[in-house]
């Protein structure tokens, strides 16, 4: 009972954390939404792996998506230089090939090394939500720095995958893993 | 200085430098302008380069929300100092991040966006730009640079400019002045050497040409036009030089002719005074001995033969003294005397002289003088003597029948006071001359009608001596006349006035003053002069024609209560004569009891007799001297109411013809010529005087020292010692015993002034060889007419007393 209570309890502040957080949350992932899409500007394909200069780009959620469709309206109709920017919502890693730009989302934790593994070396951008994702092999992890969004960049991993990241970008990260070029 | 009075160089280079300066700011000035747009487009390139740099770095940034990473990018805008402001604006316009310069205060108002586009304000330039990520528009940078930059540029722009301008001015001035000397120095050399022409009148002086431009041709046509002077120049010192040359010529050529002309004038002279002086001597001879032969006992044809002989000889001595007269005047050796004479009595005696050859034709001749003529004047009486006896001697020439006067008017006093105007004229009653003959009478050698020559005789030069001497006395002459009726020569002379104002004759006798005087005269120029004469007395005259109408009127007046008290008649009346009248009259004894006075033109044998038998108590000669006419009236009137009968002596009978006048006079002659030792001493004898004759000057003063002479005869051509060396040594004497000898000279030379000499060289007179009977007694009358004490014939021979 007691832990039943605890729960409860929990769960009620986590709801009235919840109220807050989803307000919270709903401005956090328009950041988060806004930056992939800086992500998509600021990194550069190897030119197989997107072909024809019309090709559109696109960019994917892993898991479950945690913009609850924000992130199809905030993108909706945008281009990536040439390229239309196209979003798709994969849940399973079959789902991945012919995504540049994968975002996984923070509950996918248990997922992700099987994918990372999967998508090893492949010339997708993985960008996570977690403190470690860089650091285990993931290329941008986003993070938390005092109400604002941030994030860490994993260049080795990025430069196995043929991608190369702005400098613009790297100047901009938190931190960022590997060797600078 | 003005610029219009600065030198032509100066003014070019003023020109130059200032159009080139002109051009230089002009040129800096747009280059300035230039440099100032291209500066700000520069400046507008640069910052918006700048901005897109910052806009790519930055882009990120925004589009990532990373404040701090733009303000770190800003933040490298410090590298640049010039950047005051830079702005970063999100997309939605609000300010993201911002930069400050150091320095600067950090708060600012951001300035607001704008549109893409470079935005000038006074100090500054704002850009704005807007910012993309990879054309996704993520916001907006502005950039605020301050224009320090640009105006420390243009400060140093224009030092350099400055600079260029001083240095471009200075290269322009020397280059200028250096260009400008090769204008102006020809012109300054033309400008030179036209001021050297100018001053030295030098015009060979030539301008060097240096080129072939508007000054070279300017220069070469002074040059030309120099070139041109100097041959006119040259011409004209030619033709100058010729002509003085022919002027030197022609000077010598009269010189030489003047010199030639000269000597032969001299030479003329010089024969002339030998001629005269050879011509006189045997002439003083003739005459001489004929005058001496004449007083002795002849038959009537050896008389009448030694007339002619004397007749021909005096008209020979005329002849020969007017042709040395006119040499003399033409060759201007007539000096005039400048002596106080008696003019009344020299016109009168010079007017008696020719009564002679008036009374042989039967002419009358009178002298009347105005009685505001002066008695005494200044001048030379032999001058006029010799006019006066030239005119008269013409005129009693030409006339046959009739008077001759002559008359002097009242003279013109000049506002001066110093000279007088005398107008003489001398009138007769001759053959007149017509009127185209007036001129050639003047004229030497000629006469009215050369017919006449024969007739008359006379070499035609007494008119023009006459002349010329009235001329050389300040006076003119000229002549009225009609044919048949007679003529008037007029002349005047200048005469000065004179110091002495002794006029014997002046004050008339108080005897005279009332008294009734009655003229009987036929001539009527005669009755109008004596007239004159009585009224000038105070006297009352009344004249009458004739001897009967002088018989009437003695008869109308005896009754009356002033019957006349004088009768003075002429002898030679047409009708009933003088003589007639005053038988008459003695006839008549109750007719009148007036005193009787007679004038005679001629005197004849046996007349004196007759006036003392008709008891006439004067008997004067005419022409009537004033003086003597007055004596004689106040000797008539004196002797108060003497009968008839008494008949005093004739107080003044005229001597009869050269009868000695006057006491015997002692008398030496100097004379060396044999001739004339013996007319001289026998015409002087003859005249009752004592003759002692030297031979030369020694003997004359070995003479004078033996004895006393009254009057020394004294020749000035002698051998030893002359008439001049002697008289000087006379003279020299005198000084000592202060006695005055008495010298007259006896010269053959008529030449040259020898009156002047003789009484320069202390001669008393002066006498002309040949000695002519009249002459002689006229000198002799006058030094002989009282004692002859020095003062007293000083005083007659009209000299100013010595004491």
């Amino acid at each position: 009972m007691k832990a039943a209570l605890r729960l409860l309890m929990v769960g009620l502040v986590l709801l009235n954390f919840a109220e807050i957080g989803r307000a919270q949350q709903s401005e956090e992932y328009h950041v988060k939404a806004a930056f992939l899409f800086h992500f998509a500007q600021l990194v550069e394909w190897p030119a197989d792996a997107l072909g024809d200069d019309k090709n559109p780009i696109t960019l994917c959620t892993f898991g479950k998506d945690p913009f609850g469709g924000d992130l199809d309206t905030t993108l909706q109709g945008k281009s990536v230089g040439t390229r239309p920017l196209r979003i798709r919502h994969a849940k399973q890693i079959q789902e991945i090939p012919g995504c540049q730009l994968l975002f996984v989302g923070g509950n996918e934790r248990k997922e992700l090394p099987p994918l990372l593994a999967a998508l090893k070396d492949s010339p997708v951008l993985t960008i996570g939500e977690s403190d470690e994702f860089a650091k285990q092999g993931g290329m941008i992890g986003f993070s938390m720095d005092n109400n604002k969004v941030r994030f860490d960049i994993n260049v080795d991993a990025a430069g196995r995958a043929k991608l190369k990241i702005s400098s613009r970008l790297l100047l901009l990260a938190k931190s960022v893993i590997g060797k600078q070029p | 200085m003005s610029f219009k009075q600065a030198s032509i160089q100066t003014k070019l280079t003023l020109l130059i430098l200032f159009a080139s300066l002109f051009a230089l700011v002009l040129a800096v000035a747009s280059f300035g302008i230039y440099e100032r747009s291209n500066f700000r487009r520069d400046i507008a390139q640069e910052l918006s380069t700048l901005a897109d740099t910052l806009g790519a770095n930055t882009a990120a940034s925004l589009a990532f929300d990373d404040a701090k990473t733009a303000a770190d990018m800003l933040s490298a805008l410090k590298a640049n100092p010039n950047i005051e402001t830079a702005c970063l604006y999100n997309s939605s316009g609000t300010l993201f991040a911002s930069y400050r310069r150091n320095g600067l205060t950090p708060s600012f108002a951001a300035p607001a966006l704008q549109p893409d586009g470079a935005y000038f304000q006074a100090q500054s330039l704002t850009l704005f730009r807007a910012v993309f990520l990879n054309g996704e528009k993520t916001g907006a940078i502005a950039i605020v640079s301050d224009l320090n930059a640009f105006r420390s540029k243009m400060i140093q722009y224009l030092k350099i400019a400055t600079m260029v301008l001083v240095f471009a001015s200075l290269i322009t001035y020397l280059i200028s002045a250096r260009l400008l000397r090769t204008i102006t120095n020809p012109l300054l050399q033309l400008a030179e050497v036209a001021t050297r022409i100018s001053q030295e009148e030098n015009y060979s002086l030539r301008v060097v040409q240096l080129g072939s431009d508007e000054i070279g041709k300017v220069v070469a046509s002074f040059n030309q036009m120099l070139e041109r002077v100097q041959e006119r120049d040259l011409a004209l010192v030619g033709l100058n030089d010729d002509l003085e040359l022919r002027v030197t010529q022609r000077t010598q050529a009269f010189e030489k002719a003047r010199d030639v002309a000269e000597k032969a004038s001299q030479a003329k002279s010089e024969f002339l005074a030998n001629m005269s002086h050879e011509i006189r001597t045997p002439l003083n001879g003739i005459i001489g001995m004929t005058e001496l032969a004449l007083d002795t006992e002849l038959t009537s044809e050896q008389k009448e033969f030694l007339q002619t002989v004397r007749f021909s000889s005096d008209a020979l001595l005329g002849v020969i003294n007017d042709v040395l007269d006119f040499s003399k005047i033409e060759a201007g050796k007539i000096d005039l005397e400048d002596t106080d004479f008696n003019l009344r009595d020299t016109l009168e005696s010079t007017v008696r002289s020719m009564a002679v050859r008036s009374n042989e034709k039967g002419l009358e001749l009178a002298c009347s003088i105005a009685p505001e003529v002066p008695e005494f004047v200044r001048g030379d009486s032999t001058r006029l003597r010799q006019v006066v006896t030239n005119l008269i001697g013409n005129a009693i020439k030409f006339t046959e029948q009739g008077e001759v006067v002559l008359c002097v008017k009242s003279p013109e006093t000049s506002s001066g006071g110093g000279d007088s105007l005398f107008h003489f004229v001398v009138s007769d009653t001759g053959i007149g001359i017509p009127e185209d003959k007036r001129e050639i009478i003047f004229q030497p050698f000629s006469q009215a009608d050369t017919s006449t020559t024969r007739k008359y005789g006379g070499t035609g030069l007494g008119l023009t001596i006459t002349t010329r001497l009235v001329q050389m006395m300040g006076g003119k002459i000229w002549i009225e006349s009609q044919v048949g009726k007679g003529s008037q020569f007029h002349f005047t002379l200048l005469l000065k006035a004179s110091k002495m104002t002794r006029q014997v004759a002046a004050g008339p006798s108080p005897l005279l003053r009332g008294v009734k005087v009655l003229v009987v005269d036929d001539n009527r120029t005669n009755r109008r002069i004596l007239d004159g004469m009585f009224t000038n007395w105070h006297m009352k005259p009344k004249s009458v024609e004739s001897a009967d109408l002088a018989l009437a009127e003695l008869a109308d007046t005896r009754e009356s209560a002033e019957p006349y008290a004088l009768i003075v008649t002429d002898m030679h009346m047409p009708g009933m004569d003088g003589f007639d009248l005053v038988d008459c009259i003695r006839k008549n004894p109750g007719l009148t009891n007036a005193k009787i006075m007679m004038l005679t033109s001629g005197a004849h044998q046996g007349d004196m007799e007759r006036c003392k038998s008709l008891a006439i108590a004067a008997f004067l000669s005419k022409p009537i001297r004033q003086v003597e006419l007055r004596d004689a009236l106040g000797r008539v009137l004196a002797v108060g109411n003497l009968g008839p009968a008494t008949g005093a002596t004739p107080a003044s009978l005229a001597p009869l013809k050269s009868a000695p006048k006057g006491k015997a006079l002692n008398i030496l002659l100097a004379e060396d010529n044999p001739v004339n030792q013996k007319v001289a001493k026998r015409m002087l004898e003859k005249r009752n005087h004592q003759v002692i004759v030297a031979g030369n000057g020694v003997q004359a003063l070995e003479a004078l020292g033996k004895q006393a002479f009254d009057l020394v005869f004294m020749d000035v051509q002698m051998p030893e010692m002359d008439g001049m060396e002697a008289t000087a040594s006379v003279r020299a004497q005198e000084k000592l015993t202060g006695v005055h000898q008495l010298i007259i000279a006896l010269t053959a030379h008529a030449m040259k002034g020898d009156r002047e000499i003789c009484l320069a060289g202390g001669m008393d007179d002066y006498l002309t060889k040949p000695i002519r009977p009249e002459e002689l007694d006229a000198i002799l009358n006058k030094y002989s007419a009282t004692e002859a004490s020095p003062k007293s014939l000083a005083a007659a021979a009209g000299l100013p007393s010595e004491t």
